[in-house]
């Protein structure tokens, strides 16, 4: 992996592989869905297609985050095999990098397992570690 | 050896149509030997496929044809005639032409000698006898790739299910071939056109009069799009005689093998329906078909011995009913044994005794495709109705239909299969509950009702701990959309039964049943573009899609038996016995619908409903003791309670339960209630009472429920002796009973 997009998540830094993204999207209008998953935030409209958004923090730590008013979500591209985009909420973008080798760390062991599975690498920037997510996985 | 690869798929799709028109040709000349009409046409099709093989050099196909034609032109010139032999001779060359002609590159490895010789035999000699029968070749030719040598009918659906033909009526040159694909995508296109011109009305609704020449040109546009869009739509619909036109095949075939006489009746061939329906029904209703014929139709001794004609019936109809299409599928055979197959029921512990005896004979019919049923060690004694038929169901519910059936010991069986004329464009009310947006698709809606506090004729009740709405003679169970979907918190049920405000009601139904459904707000009808539900919800049965509404938003699509599984809604009496009917008509009828119930004791009391003005839910802290009378406050009221079982003759002991009901009736003076221990049900039963085992002031006489004794009150009577002191002769309530002609 070579670019990454950088974005917050409750104050977290975290990135995502930029070749995954199809586009970020602010104050997004959403519906949500009654009865859905604690983790899905709900469906919203991107130019007649049916975007799922999800809380990827609250798949992380276990906990529904707080979504304000006309968040900004980042939507994926779509894998073929299902004609469905996904997309996730963030507290806002921050960067596309280019990764250097030197950067890369690897995983802190103490990362609980839980946690763990969904982080592909730890990359340190100028003054803060991004925990690059393994989107996929994530959102099932 | 091919030539011309870009044209071969072109020759493929026409000569599949040409082998299809032959054959119903031939099925329809086996019914009238000398319609010469019918014999040009055969000639004309035979020789197009001859004419276009020769082009490409396909040898086995044009000497095929080549001998059909030759057989053809004798016929029309009449040297020969044809007969039973020589159809079926026909038919099974034309088989053979079918599988050659879908599969031109390895057509000149099949061996057609045997086809050739049967068919020059009919007209070098012009008799039969010499023929040996066709049916003894194998008709199956040993290099084509076909999945099983199985019966002909098999092969022969291949075909036709892959190259589906225009209508018969639509000429060839009236017509060109368009890719599916491009039509999918026209659709789309349209729907998404459609979507657009509702939003470019709502947003400019508010402008239509201020622009000047706006509302012709929004007006203008609204139509042609609603034309396009029907006509797009058109382009997919196809006539279920594409289906319904390989059955005579089947049937003819079928009653050879079985030896059974079975004329099949068709009607409604020309209802259209989305192509993609088209083509999923195919299996399904050849499934049916064959059971009717295979297990429905008995042999034809057997039916002279039951006093009815040597030939069966089988018939298919179909007909459109709103934005549905019905098909029936019925024979006039031996029928379903309920009995044995409440048995069979029983002995797979399917069901157990008691809900078998809830059931209605209808449901317990539906057991047989109920999947657990379907096994082949049924087949014999069920008439083998059972096998598969969990898949016909599913398949047909996929596609949003529904199937039922209906059965007659000795009478004989009919399916009725209901499905939706297409799947992609629906008509849908925009409702809201707790600030979302929800569409109800339009099938689902049978009526609204709006419920004003006070209301007498449709007042929301309590009935055993669920509301239900009294409504046109009839109970209708009742789910508020926001607490099925957790959007309220409220768990009582009081606010409801006590409220002020206007109560919006949509009363839905699926298949025979019907519930209400409490909305906040109902909005608008609009056509909404169904989208399949994302992945990630898939789980919640609420849901049956997801839509885009012409504001841009989106909303989910409501699933009425979804909400109604998840509401845990129970359907405790079907339509008929939840009606309340009058009592001149109930004792018209011999039914009475009776609300059954258990004081302290273990006796089952019965009261008529229609009797019963409302049931309530109490606490026993809720009662007081005024000297040794008891009373429960009620509206404000004080309302004097009576045990029942301190005046009849029935068991009495201490109430251990902590939920106690109370029943108000009707026509009384003085407000009284029966304080009652559990409500079992509401059900009709004959309303001839014995009178004679039981007798007692009090007790009308007793009839019997599940198998266990039911003890109808005489409510008149019971109120006197409990309250002599309000209910004497000739008091009010003795007067209004007596007009009823009750009491």
């Amino acid at each position: 992996m070579d670019r990454i997009l950088t974005f917050y998540l409750e104050g977290e830094l975290f990135g995502v592989d930029i070749g995954l993204v199809k586009e970020i999207n602010r104050k997004i209008n959403y519906i949500e869905v009654p009865g859905a998953p604690k983790h899905i935030v709900g469906l919203y409209n991107m130019r007649g297609q049916v975007v799922t958004i999800f809380d990827v923090a609250c798949i992380l730590h276990d906990r529904k985050s707080h979504i304000p008013e006309g968040p900004t979500c980042i939507v994926l591209k779509n894998n073929d095999s299902a004609n469905e985009y996904l997309g996730f909420v963030v507290d806002r973008p921050g960067d596309v990098l280019d990764v250097n080798d030197q950067w890369r760390q690897p995983l802190p062991e103490n990362l609980e397992n839980e946690y763990g599975q969904y982080i592909k690498e730890v990359v340190r920037l100028e003054d803060e570690l991004a925990a690059v997510l393994d989107i996929h996985r994530i959102l099932g | 050896m091919l030539k011309n690869e870009e044209f071969i798929q072109d020759f493929i799709d026409e000569a599949g149509s040409h082998v299809e028109q032959i054959e119903s040709y031939l099925l329809e000349l086996a019914s009238n030997l000398n319609d010469q009409e019918l014999v040009n046409q055969l000639f004309r099709s035979v020789h197009s496929i001859k004419g276009t093989a020769g082009f490409f050099g396909l040898d086995n196909i044009v000497r095929l044809s080549h001998s059909m034609e030759s057989l053809f032109g004798a016929v029309r010139s009449e040297e020969v005639h044809l007969d039973d032999l020589s159809i079926d001779a026909l038919l099974e060359a034309n088989d053979c032409l079918g599988t050659m002609v879908k599969d031109p590159s390895n057509s000149q490895n099949i061996d057609i000698s045997d086809y050739i010789h049967t068919l020059d035999a009919f007209f070098t000699e012009g008799s039969i006898e010499a023929m040996p029968q066709p049916a003894e070749h194998n008709p199956e030719p040993a290099i084509i790739d076909q999945d099983s040598p199985a019966p002909h009918q098999d092969d022969n659906r291949d075909h036709k299910v892959n190259h589906p033909t225009n209508a018969p009526a639509v000429s060839l040159e009236d017509s060109i071939r368009v890719s599916i694909g491009l039509l999918n995508d026209l659709m789309n296109l349209t729907s998404e056109l459609v979507l657009g011109r509702n939003q470019l009305l709502r947003g400019l609704e508010s402008h239509r009069k201020q622009v000047e020449g706006l509302e012709p040109i929004l007006q203008n546009i609204d139509s042609i799009t609603t034309q396009l869009q029907e006509r797009v739509m058109q382009t997919r619909m196809q006539p279920l005689g594409n289906v319904f036109n390989k059955f005579p095949r089947i049937i003819r075939d079928l009653s050879r093998q079985l030896g059974k006489e079975i004329r099949l009746e068709m009607e409604g061939t020309q209802v259209e329906l989305d192509k993609s329906i088209i083509e999923a029904l195919a299996d399904p209703l050849t499934h049916l078909i064959r059971n009717a014929a295979d297990h429905g139709i008995e042999k034809p001794r057997d039916r002279e011995n039951a006093g009815k004609s040597r030939e069966g019936t089988i018939k298919l109809s179909a007909f459109q009913e709103g934005g549905y299409v019905s098909i029936l599928v019925a024979d006039d055979g031996a029928g379903i044994d309920v009995e044995l197959l409440k048995s069979r029921i029983l002995q797979k512990g399917l069901k157990t005794q008691e809900e078998l005896s809830l059931m209605e004979e209808k449901e317990i019919l539906g057991q047989i495709m109920q999947p657990g049923f379907s096994t082949a060690s049924s087949v014999t004694d069920l008439s083998g109705r059972g096998v598969g038929m969990d898949v016909v169901r599913t398949n047909i519910e996929k596609m949003g239909g529904s199937i039922e059936i209906d059965s007659q010991a000795g009478g004989g069986t009919t399916f009725k299969l209901n499905l939706p004329m297409t799947l992609a464009i629906i008509s849908s009310l925009i409702v809201e509950s707790g600030g979302h947006n929800f569409a109800l698709p339009q099938v689902n809606l049978q009526e609204m009702i709006r419920v004003k506090a006070g209301d007498r004729d449709r007042s929301i009740e309590l009935l055993n701990g669920y509301p239900v709405l009294r409504f046109r003679n009839r109970l209708l169970p009742i789910l508020s959309l926001s607490r099925v979907l957790g959007l309220s918190q409220d768990s009582s049920w009081e606010s409801l039964v006590n409220h002020r405000e206007v109560i919006r009601i949509l009363v839905l139904k699926i298949g025979e049943r019907r519930f209400g459904l409490i909305v906040d707000a109902i909005r608008d009808d609009e056509e909404i573009l169904v989208k399949p539900l994302p992945r990630h919800l898939k789980d919640l049965r609420c849901y049956s899609g997801v839509t885009i509404l012409g504001d841009g938003k989106i909303a989910m699509i409501l699933d009425a038996e979804g909400l109604a599984a998840q509401g845990e809604l129970k359907f405790p009496e079907t339509d008929k016995d939840s009606e309340i009917r009058q009592d001149t008509k109930m004792a018209a009828a011999g039914e009475k619908t009776m609300l059954l119930f258990s004081c302290s004791g273990t006796e089952t009391l019965g009261l008529e409903l229609s009797l019963v003005s409302r049931v309530e839910e109490i606490r026993p802290d809720d009662i007081e003791l005024v000297g040794d009378k008891e009373y429960i406050e009620f509206r404000g009221r004080n309302l004097r309670l009576i045990r029942p079982e301190e005046y009849l003759p029935i068991s009495r002991r201490e109430y251990e339960r902590q939920k106690l009901y109370v029943i108000v009736p009707k026509l009384t003076g003085q407000p009284m209630g029966l304080l009652i221990g559990r409500i079992h049900d509401t059900v009709a039963l004959p309303s001839d009472f014995n009178e004679q085992d039981i007798k007692a002031h009090g007790i009308m006489g007793t009839t019997f429920w599940n198998r266990k004794i039911v003890l109808a009150l005489n409510l008149g009577e019971l109120l006197q002796k409990a309250a002599p002191e309000e209910y004497g002769e000739g008091s009010l309530m003795e007067a209004k009973a007596g007009k009823e002609g009750r009491y």
